[in-house]
């Protein structure tokens, strides 16, 4: 439910004493799964997912003075979440500031042969495209795949391909040079194709 | 003249998604492409790849397009303590 604006700006002196219609159990109940899915889709992994939520919820408590309920409650809160995504990346960077992007990737590898050829030759994509985008179990699919990447490959590719990001921007916040973010980028791209291909488009293979 | 190694060609593949290759690149790109039906196809697919995340990342937060996934009871009851903390 939404805060009823006019009620919100009727009284500042509501709001200094804390605003007790922000109730942080409701959130959690009301917009706790919606939360989680986006974090989800943007972080890959379930446990690092819950943890935005929470750090969200929490700094929505802490910051509720500020909500005058001007935008929508679930708007706002999804700000916040979006923020905290930001923040883990720069975090996790600093954290792992040296991994394995300049190793080679012996899974790539392994799609190719000596002489760089495809092992296994790209399939015909059977089960149209356009209509899979249309079906729920694509999606969840599509997101299952996401969320086998590496950590660090997943992020990066959300903040992409799914938001949509320029590279520059990424690269700034992740820290890492641009040739280090396509190098990630073409690794995530393969894992994910190879992903759906294996539990959804594959389907019936021609030889 | 080299033209790229199917290797080679699905990372220039890939890289063309993020920077504007060099004309030598996307000339020989394209000349492996023409001749590599499997390579033009992994291109196809990848512009695919991109679709389905763009329209990922439009949804709407309620739409059914995200995962349907739930926090777990766990999670819920730490958070709720957690809130209830402040």
């Amino acid at each position: 439910m939404a805060l009823d604006s006019t009620d919100a700006k009727d009284s500042t002196r509501d709001d200094m004493s804390g605003a007790p219609r922000l109730d942080p159990d409701r959130w959690l109940n009301g917009h706790g799964d919606v939360l989680f899915r986006f974090a989800k889709t943007r972080v890959g992994r379930s446990e690092v997912a819950e943890d935005l939520v929470q750090e969200t919820l929490l700094a929505a408590l802490r910051s509720q003075q500020q909500f005058r309920g001007e935008a929508d409650e679930r708007t706002w809160l999804l700000a916040i979440l979006k923020r905290k995504i930001i923040d883990h990346l720069r975090l996790r960077e600093r954290e792992s500031a040296f991994t394995s992007f300049d190793k080679p990737d012996e899974w790539v590898d392994d799609l190719f042969d000596q002489r760089e050829r495809w092992k296994v030759a790209p399939g015909n994509w059977e089960r149209g495209p356009g209509a899979a985008m249309e079906r729920a179990e694509f999606w969840g699919v599509f997101s299952n795949c996401l969320g086998k990447l590496p950590q660090r490959m997943a992020e990066a590719f959300s903040q992409r391909e799914i938001d949509q990001r320029p590279t520059e921007e990424i690269c700034k916040e992740l820290a890492i040079s641009p040739s280090n973010l396509w190098v990630i980028l073409y690794r995530a791209r393969l894992r994910l194709w190879k992903c759906l291909d294996a539990n959804w488009f594959g389907g019936e293979r021609e030889q | 003249m080299n033209i790229f190694s199917c290797k080679q060609a699905s990372q220039m593949v890939s890289e063309s998604m993020d920077r504007p290759l060099r004309l030598r690149e996307r000339v020989t790109l394209r000349m492996h492409l023409v001749m590599c039906s499997f390579c033009t196809r992994f291109a196809r697919q990848m512009r695919v790849l991109r679709r389905a995340a763009v329209q990922l990342g439009q949804a709407t937060p309620e739409s059914s397009v995200l995962p349907q996934v739930s926090l777990s009871t766990e999670a819920r009851a730490r958070i709720s303590s957690v809130l209830s903390e402040g």
